[in-house]
């Protein structure tokens, strides 16, 4: 393992130029918004990722990079909702400008949602 | 860079010098974190995991979705490390009512009894004395209510592997204060096995309920935070009152006035080794951005006070440093020099933020 998973960065959740960001799947229940949601999701890379160090200011500054990829989110996202009670392993969906941790590994880029700044919560 | 992933503990304070209180209230977006390794669990029950604290703590951001107590992998991009989902659960003593595991009790305790002072008296029992650490138990899906202390640390700063000590949660309420009842058995074989039991709020003390008579009839301890390990240093004095090993139990940091502060809490122990109730507190603060001081009330009238300069002052494990004598108040003859001793344990040692990188 060491050694493999190497440079991690942070990226954005955007729109694809000419296309709409994905909805959040309209279902109720949060099984299904998990499971609805998709695996790869557009980003943008970002550089210099600083924090408001006020406590409880959630806001994240970064420098854009101007570049664009597609990235596999291999985890769970952040969910609205009682995350404790899904088994397995879930996709969420990821609101736009959702941060996000990725690493190249194969010749794809791999990603995990950050928790902060996202609006959600796990729960337990 | 392989240090860009690591598995977090998420605590609300952080030990710089002591303990803060920067408890993140809801709606912050940070916890603390103390980085462990060398997980390790039986495949077929969790309930044996166990890991150890490298000493490293930093700011976890987005962390305040968890409790205390959780281990969350994380991830450094830049400077900062960011949460990313959860591992795994091991502060709550006690189990959710909601779950409905009625084979554990219907209480959920998420307080972690985390240090026991212990002194016996005589018998040359001394390789019992020291602090005591709970390491709770868990199952990986709900919880068992016990923790248990895998070594204690003497006096002299040396970890050694002291006695058994397994706590145990009730699910029942004090007098329904909000706080739960604590069994703690000691077994050793010099000793016969000793009980003791949490009969008061707030949670200070434990009360022997049955044992050996060489042992404390209650101990002092602390729970609940996670970095809260004290210090020890020695008055030597022709006054009998105030000479002994006195045991400064942090407590909090207050970022308004940018003080830290612990104290004593009514006992010191005589140079017998029996622990006895006192009077004057001993209060340790920084008594301006220079240095530490020790303040020592004199119970017949006046004050010793010690300072450390702050290039003087160590947050490693294990070390000690020198308070000189700064003025002396009362009638009572005091050494030029007190010798402050940090226990050798991974709990209190605090990495600054710049050091983390």
């Amino acid at each position: 393992m060491i050694g493999q998973f190497e440079g991690w960065r942070m990226y954005e959740t955007v729109a694809e130029v000419g296309v709409p960001y994905p909805t959040m799947p309209a279902a109720p229940d949060i099984d299904t918004k998990i499971l609805a949601a998709p695996s790869v999701w557009y980003v943008k890379e970002l550089v210099n990722p600083e924090y408001d160090e006020t406590l409880g200011d959630p806001t994240i500054s970064s420098d854009d990079t101007g570049k664009f990829f597609n990235m596999f989110n291999m985890g769970n996202g952040p969910v609205l909702g009682d995350f404790a009670s899904v088994e397995g392993l879930g996709f969420a969906y990821l609101p736009e400008g959702t941060r996000m941790a990725g690493t190249w590994y194969n010749g794809q880029l791999f990603g995990m949602p950050l928790i902060v700044d996202a609006g959600g919560t796990y729960s337990n | 860079m392989t240090d860009d992933l690591a598995l977090f503990e998420t605590t609300t304070d952080r030990s710089y010098p002591l303990q803060t209180d920067t408890v993140a209230a809801d709606g912050d977006d940070r916890k603390f974190g103390r980085r462990v390794t060398n997980i390790s669990f039986t495949q077929a029950d969790a309930s044996d995991l166990s890991f150890e604290y490298t000493g490293e703590t930093a700011v976890i951001l987005g962390s305040n979705g968890f409790r205390g107590g959780q281990i969350v992998l994380c991830v450094r991009l830049g400077h900062q490390w960011y949460a990313i989902r959860p591992v795994y659960r091991i502060a709550e003593m006690g189990v959710d009512p909601n779950t409905g595991d009625d084979d554990i009790g219907n209480a959920i305790a998420i307080i972690l009894p985390y240090t026991m002072e212990m002194i016996t008296t005589g018998d040359y029992k001394e390789e019992l004395d020291g602090l005591y650490q709970f390491i709770p138990k868990h199952n990986g899906n709900g919880n068992r209510g016990t923790a248990e202390a895998h070594y204690c640390v003497g006096p002299d700063l040396i970890r050694k592997a002291g006695a058994q000590v397994v706590m145990t949660t009730e699910s029942a309420l004090i007098g329904g204060s909000g706080n739960y009842e604590y069994t703690i058995t000691i077994t050793h074989p010099d000793i016969t096995d000793t009980v003791y039991k949490s009969t008061t709020a707030p949670l200070t003390h434990v009360y022997k309920i049955s044992g050996d008579s060489t042992l404390p009839d209650d101990l002092w301890w602390r729970f609940g935070s996670y970095a809260n390990m004290p210090l020890w240093f020695d008055i030597e004095s022709d006054d009998e009152d105030i000479t002994g090993l006195y045991t400064i139990w942090p407590t909090y940091y207050n970022e308004t006035s940018g003080t830290w502060s612990a104290q004593n809490k009514g006992y010191i122990h005589g140079t017998d080794g029996v622990r006895k109730t006192i009077t004057q507190t001993a209060q340790l603060f920084s008594g301006s951005p220079d240095y530490f001081r020790i303040q020592i009330t004199v119970p017949s009238g006046g004050a010793l006070r010690y300072n450390c300069e702050l290039p003087d002052w160590s947050n490693q494990n294990g070390d000690t440093f020198i308070f000189t004598l700064d003025t002396n108040t009362s009638s009572a003859s005091a050494p030029d020099e007190i010798t402050v001793r940090r226990p050798q344990t991974g709990y209190c040692r605090t990495v600054k933020e710049e050091s983390q990188l």
